[in-house]
């Protein structure tokens, strides 16, 4: 009885069906398959003979892999840290202002629109390690002595993490913009009636409304700072210098399936690339509990209150 | 109108799919083995036929141009694919040539798609683990040549071009000796020192066969601050990865021989437990250390080197080979305010008498090629026939030497420049098999070695430990 139902639900939509078949096929071919063929590599030799987890064993005892892990997460830590606050006062200061939004708009995107190479030259050359370069010769001002930057391995990483939220910013602004655009000026009315001030507003106003926005922004800047990739490869090439202060985990998978000049080993760079994904899916496996059972509380919290 | 739509909309996504499927029937049509593919070279489709009959052969070559373009250094214009073409056509009648350009960066990743998707019947290769899977063992057509002979090919190029050819590796033990493509010329690096810094210092430059001691005392005699110009001077520059090559003068390494590449075979004892009590290696971490001291800060990310081969430059012995390369074009340009400045020397040797990379460029028909036999005409066209080499070092190869012995007809050879590296190529050329076992181990060695975070005896031990974890780690892939 069911079947049939089902089946006459099928007659009656198939259009639809073969709508979404497009989409899902791609899905299948550009993503579940690689993801499959990943998972097969690293379970051979690259002579293509089945050597069970022996890429595993060795990725797991590969120094550098420890340190990729140990940078992506410390970077990606420092670019949510500054990239999510910072991007929400200036989305907030921003639907603030009554004129020349449109412009404001256009300066935060246009770093977005910058190529990796080209920003990563300019900021080389602002960050200089040779005293005359433009912030060491600034710092110089203030009797501050020259800074390595991206020379420096316990400097190298900020460095690039800075470069990155430069230039990612304005992603994030706008949608933080555009969640706070949906938020009615008439709740901000109400409670300046009631004597609340701007931090009162932001805390218990445009927070709670624009959560969704940004439990979104959160979750994807976390994936995207898990694949880091173009800043460093732009900054240091494959190598990752200094020392190893900026290989990161996609840097390392790079190295081992692609490199001209590091050995190629294709079944270790595919257990490092299905490690990577398990991370990301763990990670955003606990964001979403951790953001849903909030949300289940602030539910249940505003049920009792009706009640 | 819905189903129409959408039944419009199904065409187009099945006509896309079935559009970007590609040649697949014709390349595992051409996926023979060698000699036995001259009926592939006759199907009719587009990937093989060219006009008036001529068979198509597609070549994907690293930074092959189609057009002109002008160096910006020596103002000299380099000719476009087109000449190189238009020769290899009349050389190898019956062909119709097309070049597949390939950029230089990240090249393995695109060269491997090119070639692994059936897309080029000639592929490019430099000292790569991985041409066993791409190419097809060319003694298969040797042996049916006898125009090109094994003995034609163990006679014809040099010790080196034919060491790197020949096939040596771990991963392939069972392909030992097989010959995937042919060299067509061999990379000669050299180091170079300012003159006119070294005069500002009251120094004396150094031979044209430097040792490391004579450099290092001009390193450490030439950083600070310039006794005329009065700036700062750094005495040299050097990279933290290639170091490993740059260490092959200073016999970090032993030549390894091992006739069916079982990695069970290699001598522990011999060619990887000397590490742990070398004085060379100590002495060079120690020596690339004190280098580090007299490099400008920013040697550990690649920077500081921006005023080499300027009228402002601060560096005094310039180690990193990837910076010299430009004194070709000016040399070329006959650009004497740069070339009486800055002068090139060799590497420095050890007692073994070599050093540098052992850098050989192939071309070498592909697994999936069309035509093979026609592809080995035009391989052996582009590495042996003196004409075809005249244009491409004129051309596309600009800077690097012969792999030929005889080397008669070459222009190049005519200058001295040039001369002089092939015969230090064709004397100083490290040959051993399979190197990686101890140049990935040494490279992670270097990283941290340029940082700071370990000291000479450290990066010795260091280099030990990565060494016998690599060879173990290979031996548990291999089985």
């Amino acid at each position: 009885m069911q079947a049939k139902r089902a089946l006459k639900a099928l007659k009656k939509d198939w259009t639809w069906y073969l709508f979404i078949l497009i989409p899902i096929v791609g899905v299948v071919v550009f993503n579940f398959y690689p993801l499959l063929e990943t998972f097969r590599l690293s379970l051979y030799n690259t002579r293509g003979n089945f050597i069970g987890a022996v890429n595993y064993d060795i990725l797991f005892s590969d120094r550098e892999f420890a340190v990729s892990v140990k940078n992506t997460v410390y970077m990606g830590i420092l670019g949510i840290l500054l990239n999510l606050p910072l991007a929400f006062i200036l989305a907030v200061m921003l639907n603030r202002i009554k004129r020349g939004q449109g412009f404001f708009k256009v300066m935060f995107l246009l770093p977005m629109i910058m190529s990796m190479v080209s920003v990563a030259l300019i900021f080389k050359f602002i960050f200089s390690a040779e005293p005359a370069g433009m912030v060491n010769y600034f710092l110089s001002l203030f009797n501050i002595p020259p800074q390595k930057w991206f020379a420096s391995t316990s400097q190298a990483r900020e460095t690039v993490v800075l470069m990155a939220v430069w230039k990612g910013i304005g992603y994030n602004v706008i949608l933080f913009f555009s969640g706070l655009q949906s938020v009615p000026e008439e709740y901000y009315e109400a409670a300046s009636i009631d004597g609340a001030n701007e931090a009162h507003k932001i805390w218990y106003i445009t927070l709670p409304c624009v959560k969704n926005t940004v439990i979104f922004v959160y979750i994807t800047t976390c994936i995207n700072v898990l694949k880091r990739f173009a800043e460093v490869y732009a900054i240091s090439s494959e190598y990752g210098y200094p020392g190893d202060s900026l290989l990161t985990i996609i840097l390392y998978i790079y190295r081992k399936s692609f490199s001209t000049l590091f050995f190629k080993d294709l079944g270790v760079g595919s257990a490092a690339s299905i490690i990577l994904f398990l991370i990301i899916m763990l990670i955003t496996a606990l964001n979403f509990l951790v953001t849903e059972r909030e949300d289940d509380g602030t539910r249940r919290r505003g049920r009792r209150r009706k009640a | 109108m819905k189903k129409l739509l959408s039944l419009l909309l199904a065409a187009t996504f099945l006509f896309t799919a079935a559009a970007c499927s590609g040649g697949g029937a014709d390349a595992a049509d051409g996926a023979d083995t060698a000699g036995d593919s001259q009926s592939a070279g006759g199907s009719p489709s587009d990937t093989t036929s060219g006009e008036g009959g001529a068979q198509k052969v597609r070549i994907a070559w690293l930074g092959m141009n189609p057009d002109d373009r002008v160096d910006p250094i020596s103002g000299i214009t380099y000719k476009g694919s087109y000449e190189f073409k238009a020769l290899l056509e009349e050389k190898v009648p019956g062909t119709e040539i097309e070049f597949i350009q390939i950029p230089n960066d990240g090249w393995i990743q695109k060269m491997e798609t090119t070639i692994t998707s059936g897309e080029a019947d000639i592929g490019w290769y430099t000292n790569q683990v991985m041409a066993a899977d791409w190419f097809v063992d060319h003694r298969e057509f040797m042996q049916n040549d006898p125009d090109f002979t094994e003995e034609t090919f163990d006679s014809i190029f040099t010790e080196g071009a034919k060491k790197y050819t020949r096939y040596h590796t771990f991963d392939y033990p069972e392909q030992t000796g097989a010959i995937y493509g042919l060299p067509y010329d061999v990379g000669a690096y050299y180091i170079m020192y300012d003159k006119q810094l070294l005069e500002e210092w009251g120094v004396a430059p150094p031979s044209q066969n430097p040792t490391f001691d004579e450099l290092m005392a001009i390193i450490k005699a030439t950083t600070g601050t310039n006794p005329v110009s009065g700036k700062q001077n750094y005495g040299t520059y050097i990279r933290p990865y290639w170091c490993e090559w740059v260490g092959v003068g200073a016999d970090l390494y032993h030549p390894v021989e091992i006739p069916d590449m079982d990695i069970n075979k290699l001598d522990i004892a011999n060619d990887v437990d000397y590490i742990k009590s070398s004085q060379e290696i100590l002495d060079y971490f120690q020596m690339l250390l004190d280098m580090i001291a007299c490099a400008p800060d920013g040697v550990t990310a690649d920077t500081g080197h921006e005023n080499w081969m300027t009228p402002d430059n601060n560096i005094a012995v310039m180690f990193d080979t990837s910076k010299t390369t430009p004194y070709y074009n000016h040399l070329l340009a006959d650009n004497k305010e740069i070339t009486d400045r800055f002068i090139p020397v060799f590497l420095p040797k050890g007692a073994q008498g070599v050093s540098g990379f052992p850098e050989v460029h192939h071309i070498a028909v592909t697994k999936l090629a069309n035509n093979k036999e026609l592809c080995w005409e035009v391989v052996k066209a582009i590495a042996t026939d003196i004409d075809v080499l005249n244009l491409v070092y004129a051309n596309h190869s600009v800077g690097v030497v012969p792999h030929l012995v005889d080397t008669t007809g070459i222009e190049r050879m005519e200058e001295e420049f040039t001369k002089l590296r092939y015969e230090d190529r064709l004397n100083g050329t490290f040959l051993t098999d399979d190197y990686w076992y101890w140049r990935e181990p040494i490279q992670k060695v270097f990283g941290q070695l340029f940082v700071g975070e370990l000291t000479a005896e450290q990066a010795r031990e260091s280099f030990h430990t990565n060494v016998m974890e690599w060879i173990d780690n290979k031996k548990k892939q291999l089985g």
